[in-house]
């Protein structure tokens, strides 16, 4: 027995190895060097991947998403001019002459030596237009089995574009994303997942183990996905190699700055959670203990030298992420984060790779509003839903994007509150004077998902969204709003339990939405289909209003009647008077409640209604919303104070929460008060225009 | 008689014709009700009757932001056609009290009447309405060439820059020489006015002519007393901030107060317009005897 145990204990390695490997099907090991004079990158690349399906795959398709900044008629830049000419909005896409960027694979062959060289072809047409390079397709010479692996060397060449879609350079800041021929995923039964680099879209691609070796010049701050693991001076060229490695990540991503200002500190589990939170957390995810324990993090941040001061207010919103998330959606798996606040001009920020993103400050801060904290949670927090369930975002972005934005406002809310508007004249924050319009990321994704409701569904594919507005304003606000309205719909416990249960069980896989209504139905123990069907299928308004709550005095009825065998007429004048008689009147209340909208309530969900009248009294009632209206009375001896459905404010989502609600009595004071404020900006503006007279 | 000096002396004008200011300001507000009150309206149907009014009250709720926006969004470009035409209306009423404002300051006695007011608003009307329109094209040379050529210098110190500092300064910059431009034309024209009005001239051409004489030999000593009379604005509006951003809200009556609050300061920015024109007849009277 104890020798079985013991040989069992020696095979676990083993075992856990060969699961990796069935997991995992890709290792990387590139060679690459900066070369700062002529901006290109020259790079070998040796890649194993494995074929861990049951199909026969007879070749391989790589992204090369360089060449999407290589010319206007690549599908990201045609889709850029064809949405705004301008280039307002797009700006970034806008290439100055001699600043295009792309990507040359020079050589590809087997790791025998092979040539496939000229087994390359471009993979364009359809939703990318006839032009576009951003896809290669490589026949292999004999097609790969399943469980077979295949050894391929690449060597390429890339030249650096002036930053487009936040990879590039300026000056002497680089900030390399996407920058490697890449394969794309296979899928069984369905071939290549390997979309043309879109306007709209980001990325979707397998995990990976990598080995990258990074030549730069000696004086060049270097910062990278993974852990350092090596560095080799060579004096006589002046440059320096560092090597990087990172498993189980599908994404390699550096930057290099002569003038980084590295600073690392850790991540304490045990100084940055009491016992108690850990208590209270496994409690209500109904976890042990040991399985809500966070491990310690290497946190690395790359600074400019103008935010130095700014480097604390860094470290605290990341310790604030890697609590929050950790403790909510499980341990932070790596060793390190690297917080790269990018260089000036790199157009670089706001960025998520794994084990590292791209931050963003301005030398003038405001202490009034979350930024950069809220860009800093938001990019970490990618690395849970874009890093761990990576889900396709090319296809589902919102699974990304939407989960992070909810994920990032409950964080922003716990650990910092409501923040100012940032209010920026010539670099001059004015959040002194706008410092008392404070808001909630709730409140303006809501805003946003209003007004994008109608646009598209939140399950549009990236690229075929009506407007790159549509699609931001879908995939993160819209998208996250309806995860709040699904958090008060299944309360705020089970709605944790669902995301921890979604990504704890797809960690370094490929969850789909699929995915995640099953996980949310079985967690929540609802169907809650209809709910994604309505809000993340469909593109419609839901509105629900109380038109009207009246209370009238119970009068006498005029007219003939019968009584006693006789017919008898109650006249205006006894009908007063008897009214008049009444020493305790009798008030009939009618609440009328209305949809408005087209959007409506699943099955066996009802929406509330609640009437309170001026004794204080309540009454609720449950409709389900199907009809057009529905009007409810009541009989007793107080007039109706005010009539309001959804009073929980279940329905974020709902196009006017003014309108839920009805006040017997009119208040003025409210409208007055803005209007009095418009007058007032009204008054300046002419008094303006009255100094060119 | 120094710069100061002549500042002072603009301030008692102005503290002295003080009833300018407020028939500057009823008249400014009068116009501007009316632009608002569609918006009140609006605003009135969908709160006072709703449980959102309470929480609106306390503070610019981005809920409400949200529910407004999605009602009545379709009706911001009629609501901005409507806000541009009144402000093309509001420029000819403008001149026209510019008469008024130049006509009072002009006169010796301390007290103006409004039959004098408006007489001399529609006295000079016609002479102002030329100079206005003479005005637009300079303004344009203005914002069209000089200004151009200062942002391009500027823009070059931009696109050098490798750190935010000489880009937020090149920034600062700009908006400061556009400030100061558009200044320098808005002074000139004052000084037009005042001599259309105090010389009582018709011709603008030749007073323009005049004008530029005039100033060219005391360029700096006007521009200074622009500046003074500008500053003084400044520390008006900075003022002004200071209390609103410190100013309670949340009840009917702190409403009311933050109000009284707003209209006090356009009420101020009517003393600022009437300071400046003071502090140029000032410095026009005393320099109009010298030779050019």
């Amino acid at each position: 027995m104890k020798k079985a145990l013991a040989l069992l204990l020696l095979l676990l390695p083993l075992l856990a190895l060969c699961a990796q490997e069935a997991r995992d099907p890709l290792q990387y090991e590139i060679w690459v060097t900066l070369d700062p004079a002529q901006k290109m990158l020259l790079g070998r690349e040796t890649i194993r991947w494995t074929n861990t399906t049951r199909d026969t795959v007879p070749d391989i398709c790589f992204h090369l998403y360089w060449n999407a900044f290589k010319n206007e008629k690549s599908a990201l830049m045609a889709e850029a001019l064809r949405e705004e000419p301008s280039g307002t909005f797009h700006g970034d896409t806008r290439v100055r002459d001699g600043d295009w960027g792309w990507i040359d694979v020079e050589k590809i062959g087997l790791a025998d030596g092979t040539d496939l060289t000229r087994a390359m072809q471009f993979m364009a047409g359809g939703d990318a237009g006839a032009d576009d390079q951003t896809v290669m397709r490589v026949k292999l010479p004999a097609p790969l089995a399943p469980g077979e692996t295949v050894a391929l060397e690449l060597a390429f060449k890339a030249k650096i574009p002036r930053t487009v879609r936040r990879s590039g350079y300026y000056h002497n800041g680089y900030f390399l994303g996407q920058w490697f021929p890449k394969p794309g995923v296979y899928e069984e039964g369905k071939g290549w997942n390997c979309h043309p680099y879109h306007l709209n879209s980001e990325f979707f691609a397998d995990f990976a183990d990598f080995v990258v070796h990074i030549t730069t010049p000696r004086e060049y701050v270097v910062g990278a996905s993974g852990r350092e693991t090596a560095s080799r001076s060579d004096g006589a060229r002046g440059v320096m190699t560092r090597t990087f490695r990172q498993s189980r990540v599908h994404d390699f991503a550096w930057t290099a700055d002569s003038d980084y200002i590295r600073i690392e500190r850790d991540f304490i589990a045990d100084r940055e959670v009491s016992a108690q939170e850990y208590r209270e957390i496994a409690a209500t995810l109904r976890l042990p203990l040991a399985e809500v324990r966070l491990p310690d993090v290497k946190m690395i941040l790359l600074l400019n030298p103008e935010h130095r001061g700014q480097a604390e207010r860094h470290f605290k919103a990341l310790r604030a992420a890697i609590k929050y998330y950790g403790l909510w959606y499980g341990p932070y798996p790596y060793e390190t984060v690297t917080m790269v606040d990018p260089p000036f001009r790199s157009g670089s920020g706001g960025m998520e790779y794994p084990t590292l993103f791209t931050a963003g400050t301005r030398v003038l801060p405001s202490p009034q509003e979350n930024s950069p904290e809220m860009v800093i949670i938001h990019e970490f927090g990618h690395g849970y839903w874009y890093g761990l369930a990576a889900s396709n975002e090319f296809e589902e972005a919102w699974l990304d994007e939407g989960l992070n934005t909810y994920s990032t406002g409950k964080v922003l809310a716990k650990a910092y509150g409501p923040g100012a508007l940032p209010l920026v004249v010539a670099g001059i924050p004015l959040a002194r004077y706008s410092g008392s319009f404070k808001y909630a990321d709730e409140e303006l994704d809501r805003m946003a998902a209003v007004h994008a409701a109608t646009l598209d569904p939140v399950l549009t594919p990236s690229w075929r969204f009506s407007s790159s507005l549509s699609y931001g304003m879908n995939v993160y606000m819209r998208a996250a709003t309806n995860l709040r309205t699904l958090e008060n719909l299944i309360g705020k416990e089970a709605m944790l339990r669902v995301m921890r249960a979604f990504q704890t069980r797809f960690r370094f896989r490929h969850p789909t939405t699929g995915d995640f209504i099953a996980t949310a139905s079985e967690v929540s123990g609802r169907d809650l289909g209809w709910f994604f069907e309505e809000f993340f299928s469909g593109s419609n308004h839901w509105d629900y209003s109380v038109e009207r709550a009246t209370s009238q005095k119970s009068g006498v009825a005029r007219g003939v009647f019968d009584r006693e065998g006789k017919k008898v007429e109650v006249t205006r004048k006894q009908a007063r008077d008897q009214e008049r008689r009444d020493k305790k009147p009798v008030y009939v209340t009618r609440v009328r409640v209305r949809r408005l909208g087209e959007a409506r309530p699943g099955p066996g969900v009802r929406l509330k209604v609640l009437t309170v009248f001026a004794d204080g009294a309540r009454k609720i009632e449950h409709w389900d919303g199907q009809e057009r209206w529905i009007e409810f009375t009541y009989t007793g001896g107080s007039k109706v104070k005010y009539a309001q459905v959804d009073p929980d404010a279940v329905f974020l989502i709902d196009r006017d929460l003014s309108n839920n609600s009805y006040v017997a009595k009119a208040r003025p004071a409210a409208a007055l008060r803005w209007s009095g404020k418009l007058l007032f900006w009204l008054q300046n503006l002419l008094q303006f225009a009255a100094s060119f007279s | 008689m120094s710069t100061f000096t002549l500042f002072v002396n603009g301030l008692g004008l102005t503290r002295r014709k003080r009833s300018l200011a407020f028939r500057l300001w009823a008249i400014n507000i009068l116009f501007a009700i009316p632009l608002a009150a569609p918006f009140f309206f609006l605003a009135h149907g969908q709160l006072s009757h709703s449980l959102s009014a309470g929480s609106v009250l306390k503070k610019l709720d981005v809920n409400w932001l949200t529910d407004f926006s999605s009602r009545f969004l379709d009706a911001a470009p009629a609501f901005a056609g409507l806000v541009v035409l009144a402000v093309c209306i509001y420029l000819l009423l403008a001149v026209f009290l510019n008469g008024g404002i130049i006509g009072a300051l002009n006169r010796p006695e301390a007290g103006t009447t409004l039959a004098e007011f408006f007489h001399d608003g529609g006295l000079y009307f016609w002479r102002l309405l030329r100079l206005f329109l003479l005005s637009i094209p300079a303004y344009l040379l203005f914002l069209g060439a000089c200004f151009p050529v200062v942002r391009a210098l500027l823009e070059a110190v931009n696109r050098r820059a490798t750190t935010e500092w000489p880009a937020i300064a090149a920034a600062n910059a700009r908006l400061l020489s556009l400030v100061l431009l558009l200044g320098l034309v808005a002074m000139f024209f004052d000084y037009v006015k005042i001599g259309l009005v105090t010389g009582n001239r018709s011709k603008v051409l030749a007073e323009a002519w005049r004008t530029l004489k005039f100033l060219k030999r005391r360029f700096f000593r006007a521009w200074g007393l622009y500046l003074l009379a500008g500053l003084a604005f400044v520390v008006l509006t900075l003022l002004y901030l200071e209390v609103a951003r410190i100013l309670p809200k949340g009840t009917p009556m702190l409403v009311l107060l933050a109000f009284l609050w707003q209209q006090s300061y356009v009420l101020g920015r009517q003393f600022s317009k009437v300071l400046f024109f003071a502090t140029e007849i000032e410095f026009t009277r005393k320099y109009q005897g010298e030779k050019n």
